[in-house]
């Protein structure tokens, strides 16, 4: 299904062959859930909320953060200081 | 001693009045998470917390100030950072990722000397309602063991009830603290948005998230919550002032009757749904024994039932933006063979994240979508705003909604694993909360025949975490204490 493939793209996930029949399903039961929002006749002039605090910056002023070790701890492949991935560029 | 048995408050008194030792105290209950490693509500056990237990124990005999949780063992959930530990949430993608900072949460329970002794388990990614979906195994309820935990803080909720620890850390976005407390019979708080900082802890929807205590007493709970409140530097969406000076004085003097409003689409909700037929036969019995200590009246809150639809659209879409940045570079396990950078991000996250995970990334991108971003991103925050209004509204004529935790008791392990929105359905009447960012607590109040408990829950405006903790008070005292 072209949908779902789409889906994969958008999200970097691939399902296997067979788990995708099942997915669908599930997925369309959930679309068919939340399609109440999509189906509420609303007022035109009712505004979008809009996450709290955003207005709330701190001052820029710069600070101590980790350093370059502590950043490259958790990584799974590192060297010289840098995350190594396959060869992006030609 | 059966420190299992009592509160935090209790043991932390017990420790300032050295009849009890934070060593003896925090040993005891590392026992507790070991004896009782079957239920899989602790998913590690920090050993060093005895050499922290001593460092406070030494503090208290040289007479030195120690902080009001001094010496007192709590647990954390799986997606809350604290320097040194791992913190997996629960997912096999992150199980080795060391937290290279700790989170604000956990950086004031240390300086009120607390003593932080493990980790919990949880639904991967705090997604989910039974616990089941966990890297280490599910996680059982704590009154019986065939039934679910409840979700996704299923781990902190079983290890306060069962008495690995008395007191837990979990993070609710749409419910993942009440709903838990109230199937193993304890209190949990969720507070204002903005009230505790989320920095520190791994994000599922930002603009939902919170972290907040769960424990065995609403004393226990307020206490914790006083602990990690807070304006931080390192959370923009943090506010200003504490939960006691937001407040008037008189609000909470104990002799000022409170309206309780009791919300007719909940009642109407309850009376429609099977499964809620025991629960709604509760509710009303214990409203009818409060009504002398409060003045009940019935409100509005026209689009309630709506928060559901509207909560699996907002929280996926963020999950998915939130959930990009585990790609199998940074962090998080790479997947073995992949040739080229494409296939590295794709295998390591197919690879990674479990089945629940990856419907919610799947439909938030979705949701988010060109073609669909209007009829249900767009629309849900526009649902969103309206439902925060109608609250504002309801809580004109009420200083309090009161209605129930979740529908009925904790379901059979398994018994909704296979069918994702009836899943979705346990979070009904907590969402809600989530979604007007204003606080609720839940506190166990019946049992219903199966032997589990029920939970009722208290809401209030934004800010008003002193009003649901007075009301549930009132109430606890009225129906003669808590389960």
């Amino acid at each position: 299904m072209e949908k779902l493939e789409h889906l994969e793209f958008l999200s970097k996930l691939k399902f296997p062959e067979e788990e995708r029949e099942k997915f669908e399903q599930e997925f369309e039961q959930i679309l068919a859930f939340v399609d109440e929002i999509a189906a509420l006749d609303l007022q035109e002039s009712l505004e979008k909320d809009s996450p709290i605090g955003l207005r709330q910056l701190r001052e820029d002023i710069p600070c101590q953060s980790m350093s370059q070790k502590e950043v490259l701890a958790n990584a799974p492949k590192q060297k010289d200081g840098c995350y190594v991935t396959p060869q992006v560029v030609e | 001693m059966h420190l299992e048995k009592l509160s935090l408050i209790e043991i932390r008194d017990l420790i300032a009045g050295k009849k009890v030792s934070s060593e003896e105290a925090v040993k005891f209950f590392i026992r507790q998470c070991e004896d009782k490693a079957d239920l899989k509500a602790v998913v590690e056990i920090f050993y060093d917390a005895v050499e922290r237990a001593k460092e406070i124990d030494k503090k208290i005999k040289l007479g030195q100030k120690v902080g009001v949780l001094a010496g007192v063992p709590i647990a954390i959930k799986d997606n809350i950072l604290y320097k040194g530990k791992k913190a997996g949430c629960a997912s096999k993608f992150m199980q080795d990722f060391i937290a290279p900072y700790s989170s604000t949460v956990v950086e004031k329970l240390l300086a009120e000397d607390a003593v932080i002794i493990g980790r919990t388990n949880m639904d991967e990614f705090a997604m989910g309602g039974s616990c089941e979906n966990s890297c280490y195994g599910t996680c059982h309820n704590a009154i019986d063991k065939d039934y679910v935990a409840g979700g996704s803080s299923g781990g902190s909720a079983v290890a306060v009830a069962a008495g690995l620890v008395p007191c837990a850390i979990g993070t609710d976005t749409g419910g993942s603290i009440r709903q838990p407390a109230s199937f193993n019979g304890v209190v949990g708080i969720k507070s204002t948005y903005g009230r505790v900082s989320r920095y520190g802890i791994v994000a599922f929807a930002s603009s939902l998230d919170q972290a907040c205590p769960i424990a065995k007493t609403i004393e226990d709970c307020d206490l914790v919550l006083s602990v990690i409140e807070g304006k931080d530097i390192h959370d923009g969406t943090t506010i200003d002032g504490r939960m006691q000076e937001d407040v008037k004085p008189q609000e909470i003097e104990k002799s000022c009757k409170m309206k309780l409003g009791i919300c007719r689409q909940v009642i109407e909700k309850l009376k429609e749904n099977d499964a809620a037929k025991e629960g709604y036969e509760k509710f009303s019995k214990a409203l009818e024994k409060i009504k002398d200590k409060f003045e009940i009246v019935e409100v509005d809150i026209p689009h309630i039932a709506s928060s559901l639809a509207c909560y699996y659209i907002i929280a996926p879409a963020e999950a998915a933006s939130n959930l990009a940045r585990f790609d199998g570079v940074k962090y998080t396990k790479r997947a073995e063979g992949a040739k080229d950078l494409e296939s590295v991000y794709v295998q390591s996250r197919s690879e990674g994240f479990g089945k629940e995970v990856k419907r919610r990334i799947t439909l938030g991108n979705f949701v988010l979508s060109s073609g669909y971003f209007d009829a249900y991103y767009n629309k849900a925050k526009k649902v969103q705003r309206l439902i925060k209004k109608e609250f504002e509204e309801a809580f004109q004529s009420c200083d309090c909604l009161l209605l129930p935790t979740t529908l009925g008791t904790a379901f059979k392990l398994g018994g909704k694993l296979e069918d994702p929105v009836s899943m979705y359905m346990e979070d009904l009447f907590t969402v809600p909360a989530n979604l007007a960012g204003i606080p609720a607590i839940s506190i166990p109040y019946a049992t219903a025949e199966n032997g589990l408990p029920l939970g009722m829950q208290f809401m209030a405006k934004q800010r008003g975490e002193k009003l649901i903790i007075k009301a549930a008070k009132i109430f606890r005292d009225e129906i003669g204490g808590l389960l």
